[in-house]
């Protein structure tokens, strides 16, 4: 098992950084994304391959996300392995302005519009953003195309 | 600017590899705390195995009890205890019984960690009624008709005043605490959990 959950960690590492940079208050990243590895770690075992790698991994860290509870029980050794993964910037791309925008839209919109958002991004499907969350593709939609509008009023015009 | 413009850089941008050296020292601490988390989960079983057995080993204690009981407030008192011993695990065990989710879906996740927080603050809540006030009616009960005089009074000496003082401040103090836990605790934690469902709502 850990070869391959090592390379869904290789593959999918900004994701889950973004999704505990996003959902975790200001001192709380390292324990969000602690728990995130956690609990997807627990839950590889029964991940069968009938859903893509991106849709159970948004599920399982959503998930946690939503209902984290910060520990004071650290534990050390995670703690340095995380470290030694997660880059220190922590939160993907701050380096170019389209990242930049994106970081701020994303920090205007509610938690769960935020998630819709990461995952249209991400190349996932209506019907696999609904998977994920519980909702109908159509309501997906719906908020994508909220959230776009919502968007091009913000920043119409501006240069990438 | 359109949010399209967007994707592509969003997707370089989370799919940067990891080297693979760290990534299997992470692996090997997630499996350690895998173990440890393992052992914490068999602690707190046991607790609850223990607090549980406690209570349903108390029964034939009272029962046994009853047959040489002083009198009717006693034996009152002791039924009284009997039935708090069989309630509490019952409300124990119920609060933990929650449906499984429907799918792994955000929604339905929330729904049911929502249903375990709400047991949970209601069993904070009402801690008075199914686990402070059957004990302590039950042990004031005992006492009391264990010192009834001929005339079926109770004698109260300054040392049971002390005892029934001790037992009203402790009751007040545990009643104090798990309202203040309810309310602290789980109260933000059922209103953030909320918040999420009304925003997937929307």
């Amino acid at each position: 098992m850990n070869k391959g959950f090592e390379q869904v960690i290789a593959n999918n590492q900004g994701r889950i950084r973004y999704i505990a940079s996003r959902y975790s208050l200001h001192n709380e990243f390292d324990d969000m994304y602690q728990e995130i590895l956690m609990q997807l770690w627990r839950s590889f075992d029964s991940f069968k391959g009938s859903s893509s790698i991106e849709t159970w991994l948004y599920k399982v860290a959503l998930n946690t996300a939503c209902t984290f509870v910060s520990k004071s029980i650290k534990h050390k050794e995670l703690q340095q392995a995380i470290s030694a993964v997660v880059r220190p910037e922590g939160v993907p791309g701050q380096e170019n302005c389209q990242a930049v925008i994106l970081d701020k839209f994303m920090n205007s919109l509610t938690d769960i519009d935020a998630s819709i958002l990461m995952m249209y991004l991400d190349g996932l499907t209506s019907d696999e953003t609904g998977d994920v969350l519980g909702i109908t593709a159509n309501a997906v939609r719906v908020r994508v195309k909220r959230i776009k509008t919502v968007f091009e009023e913000q920043y119409i015009g501006e240069e990438s | 600017m359109k949010l399209d413009d967007l994707k592509t850089s969003w997707q370089e941008q989370v799919k940067e590899p990891s080297e693979q050296e760290n990534l299997a020292a992470l692996s090997d601490a997630l499996n350690q705390l895998e173990k440890e988390t393992s052992k914490l989960d068999k602690s707190i079983k046991r607790r609850d195995f223990l607090e549980i057995s406690i209570a349903l080993l108390l029964i034939p204690v009272w029962c046994w009890k009853l047959f040489y009981s002083a009198g009717l407030m006693q034996t009152v008192g002791l039924i009284v205890l009997i039935l708090a011993c069989i309630y509490i695990p019952y409300k124990l065990l119920k609060a933990k019984q929650i449906k499984a989710p429907k799918s792994s879906s955000v929604s339905d996740f929330l729904r049911v960690e929502k249903q375990k927080l709400e047991n949970q603050k209601q069993l904070l809540e009402t801690v008075a009624w199914w686990y402070i006030s059957p004990i302590f009616l039950g042990i004031i009960l005992v006492t009391l008709g264990a010192q009834l005089d001929e005339s079926g009074v109770p004698q109260i000496n300054s040392q049971m005043w002390s005892y029934y003082g001790f037992c009203t401040l402790l009751v007040i103090g545990i009643y104090g605490l798990n309202k203040r836990a309810a309310k602290k605790q789980f109260s933000p934690m059922i209103n953030k959990v909320d918040q999420r469902l009304k925003e997937l709502a929307n």
